[in-house]
């Protein structure tokens, strides 16, 4: 009976909907809640409706895009939300009614379409807990958690994901500590969190100067670049090739699909972007042997995959404000770009019952 | 294996489940393994000091029990008592000894270090191994013939390591006539494990991460409110910390049908230190009475022998829970306070008229002289006591260090103890609906889950003495 109570009383809490209600507009759980409260609330009046998931490397913005609704005929809104992951979006947008008709398109964005196995194993992020946690039913427990493989993080995120007061314990304690902003905080995302997003259309660094002397592995900086973009692009852009596993390509595959499982029968296409990989083109990768995960989507009903060099255009020092991030002029482009081929590929919209 | 630990809890499940469904005459064996290995897991070597002692008092009982001529049996006892002194002194005290020598013979401090490991709990299961040889070398209590129910009485897992103390007396009383847990029993020993888990985890641990931060480097950390606040953080924490363990202790030992004596009533509503020590360590306080005061000569013979018992008692007290200057300072201290009040006839908290009324003010005067307490009990070392005692009078502002929520939680687990007082919430509960019992427990952890600190198992005080 104690368990019951105990069970009844965390469900009370965080099953609800009211822990998330309060959550700090500024943590990882909180910028989804933010994200999907203002997508769920944005007005949505016809069925041409494009929405679009990503990390911090998604530059769509969904108000230059919609700058050309009327060439487009369709209206873009963004779910993206830096440090996300495939895994991330699947739950978010299970949270997006996907069988309401209301979506033409979802775009989910890759980095690449090689599968390039990067630092650290896509499956054992245990952030992705932090971010979907508002999200995650008991229902979803044996599959969110059977999809890390290492013991200990399945552990852990068993019992973040079964009890989530353990993943929500730093947030409560914020919120002991500073209840009056915390409301704030809340009340003020409330009222503008929607506007400040649809309005921010990016920085206006660049990284112009920029060449890397790829035989010599070497990155030659102009003085106006910061130490921080400097050491992007030693991290990121010129990243020692890791032992190629196929991981990647299994993480892919595996959320890639439950995401086409959402649109399964619905008129919901899933359009496949392959991003800018960055200010300078990096040589060419051999992908691995086999299926990418792009391609086997690619033969999936209702997907559709752009074209992997259609932002190749986009790579280059002007246009970006370090080494993974599109800049003001990049983002503007890229969502040009983007909503004209959307535009394309999907063909003309419906029209309004 | 901590208590506040999910190892320990999955050990404890076993232990319950097997306790309950193997025959009778097999329980005592299972609780006398269980406690061995729940020793062992700390550190497997020191079993052997376990069993050694057990093996010398064991004896030792059966030996004075069956000799009549009272020098034998004094010879008896003095063995005993030398044996597990011998064991303590050598495991606790031989650097602490040793570096004072080397200070008085003129030689650098550390030149007859030696690199020991405290065996876990020496202190409280020779104690209880000292007070059985004492009580059968006194008549007050008949040898155990049974080996392996001595053995558990040391070993018995729930209280091996930090207590209650517990006496022979009342638990062979329990050994021998075991009944099975009545439910209200059981229902009392689930809610002292979740209360207990619940004043560690979500109270004790929260104040122990600012008083360890704060007496890492009291230097780095000037100030009259810092150090108050430092000060009073440790004195949250070790009362929640050891009366939560005990309380886990009491509860865990009921659900196998043993009845330990309660080892804290409420003490920082205590209205003087003398009441403080009939409400803080009880086992242990209520141990230092009979086997030491009242051995110096307690107060039989005077007012001024009757101070300096209590000093002497308090000074050793001081020094059992550990080898150093600061603890002999904090038994002295508190002796000098006994005294002091003795001389002036404080009477408690039950005190009518203007005592009465005077209540509250005691209660805070007596809170402020504890926690002064602590600080020789809690700072590194005795330059630090100086300086924190100095920053608490004579130091600048500073700045608070324990934050408002967390006065709350003060403020809350002040109204619940005062309510326990006067209303007796607890055995209320206990006889409540269902409902309101399971209720309880699911708020309680649910604020372990939400506040407790889990991201480590922060060790118990008391385990280190």
């Amino acid at each position: 009976m104690v368990g019951l109570f105990f069970f009844g009383l965390e469900a009370l809490v965080f099953r609800s909907g009211l822990y998330s209600s309060i959550v700090h507009p500024d943590s990882s759980a909180g910028y989804v809640e933010t994200n999907l409260r203002n997508e769920r609330i944005r007005p949505k009046p016809d069925a041409n409706q494009v929405l679009c998931v990503g990390d911090s490397r998604m530059s769509l913005r969904p108000k230059v895009a919609n700058e050309l609704t009327g060439e487009t005929g369709y209206t873009f809104a963004s779910l993206g939300l830096g440090g996300t992951t495939l895994r991330c979006w699947y739950y978010m947008l299970r949270d997006r009614e996907p069988s309401s008709g209301r979506y033409a398109a979802v775009i989910v964005p890759l980095w690449d379409f090689v599968d390039e196995d990067q630092e650290g194993e896509p499956f054992n992020r245990e952030l992705d807990l932090h971010y979907v946690v508002g999200h995650l039913r008991l229902t979803d427990i044996p599959e969110f958690v059977g999809s890390y493989s290492e013991p200990e993080v399945r552990r852990k995120i068993l019992l973040g994901s079964l009890l989530k007061g353990f993943t929500y314990k730093q947030d409560f304690a914020d919120l002991l500590r500073h209840p009056r902003a915390r409301y704030k905080n809340v009340m003020m995302s409330r009222r503008s969190s929607a506007g400040w997003t649809y309005n921010y259309v990016g920085e206006r660094r660049t990284m112009k100067g920029l060449t890397v002397d790829w035989a010599k592995n070497e990155p030659h900086f102009t003085e106006e670049m910061t130490q921080q973009q400097r050491g992007m692009v030693r991290n990121v852009l010129m990243r020692p090739l890791h032992p190629q596993t196929g991981l990647e390509r299994a993480y892919r595959r595996y959320w890639l699909g439950r995401i086409l499982d959402l649109y399964r029968g619905t008129r919901t296409k899933l359009i496949l972007v392959c991003l800018p990989e960055g200010p300078v083109a990096r040589p060419p990768r051999r992908p691995l042997p086999g299926t990418t995960a792009a391609s086997a989507l690619a033969s999936q009903p209702n997907v559709i995959v752009l074209d992997e060099r259609l932002f190749d255009g986009l790579i280059q020092p002007d246009l970006f404000m370090d080494a993974m991030h599109l800049n003001y002029d990049g983002a503007t482009q890229f969502s040009r770009i983007l909503a004209r081929e959307v535009r394309r590929v999907l063909g003309p919209p419906r029209k309004s019952s | 294996m901590l208590f506040n630990t999910p190892q320990f809890f999955v050990f404890l499940a076993v232990v319950l489940t097997l306790f309950y469904v193997l025959p009778r005459v097999l329980r005592k064996p299972l609780l006398l393994l269980a406690s061995y290995y729940f020793y062992m897991s700390w550190n497997p070597k020191f079993v052997l000091l376990l069993l050694t002692l057990t093996a010398i008092d064991y004896t030792a009982g059966l030996w004075i029990a069956r000799t009549e001529a009272p020098r034998k049996r004094k010879l008896l006892l003095i063995l005993s008592l030398s044996a597990n002194l011998g064991f303590l002194g050598f495991f606790k005290y031989y650097n602490f000894l040793t570096d004072n020598l080397a200070l008085l013979i003129g030689r650098p401090p550390h030149s007859f270090f030696l690199d020991i490991v405290l065996p876990l709990g020496i202190s409280f299961h020779t104690f209880q191994s000292m007070s059985y040889v004492v009580d059968v070398y006194r008549r007050e209590q008949q040898p155990v013939r049974n080996v392996i129910d001595y053995a558990l009485f040391i070993c018995f897992f729930p209280q091996l390591v930090a207590g209650p103390i517990v006496r022979a007396r009342d638990f062979f009383r329990d050994l021998y006539h075991w009944a099975a847990p009545t439910s209200e029993d059981q229902l009392r020993g689930a809610l002292l494990i979740v209360l207990g888990l619940t004043k560690k985890m979500a109270l004790a641990d929260q104040f122990a991460l600012i008083s360890d931060a704060y007496f890492k480097n009291v230097a780095g950390q000037p100030g009259m409110l810092t150090a108050w606040s430092g000060v009073c953080a440790f004195g949250i924490q070790i009362y929640f910390d050891f009366s939560g363990y005990t309380d886990m202790a009491i509860g865990m030992a009921k659900l196998l049908g043993f009845h330990f004596p309660v080892n804290f009533r409420r003490p920082y509503l205590a209205a003087s230190i003398t009441e403080f020590w009939r409400r803080w360590h009880i086992s242990l306080s209520s141990w230092l009475r009979d086997y030491l005061y009242i051995s110096f000569g307690g107060n039989r013979y005077g007012r001024w022998k009757t101070y300096r018992n209590l000093l002497l008692t308090m000074l050793l007290g001081g020094l059992w829970h550990g080898a150093s200057w600061n603890f002999v300072i904090w038994g002295g201290y508190h002796g000098a306070l006994l005294s002091v009040e003795k001389a002036a006839g404080v009477p408690d908290s039950a005190a009518r008229g203007w005592w009465r009324a005077l209540y509250p003010l005691r209660v805070v005067l007596t809170i402020t002289l504890a926690m002064i307490g602590w600080v020789f009990f809690r700072a590194v070392t005795f330059h630090d006591s100086v300086f924190v005692l100095q920053q608490m009078f004579t130091g600048a502002r500073g700045k608070m260090l324990i934050q408002p929520w967390q006065l709350w939680l003060v403020g809350v687990s002040l109204i619940l103890a005062y309510a326990e007082e006067k209303v007796e919430w607890f055995e209320r509960l206990v006889a409540a609906p269902a409902w309101a019992y399971a209720a309880a427990c699911a708020v309680m952890l649910l604020a372990v889950e939400l506040i407790g600190v889990t991201e480590i198992a922060v060790p118990f005080v008391y385990f280190q003495f």
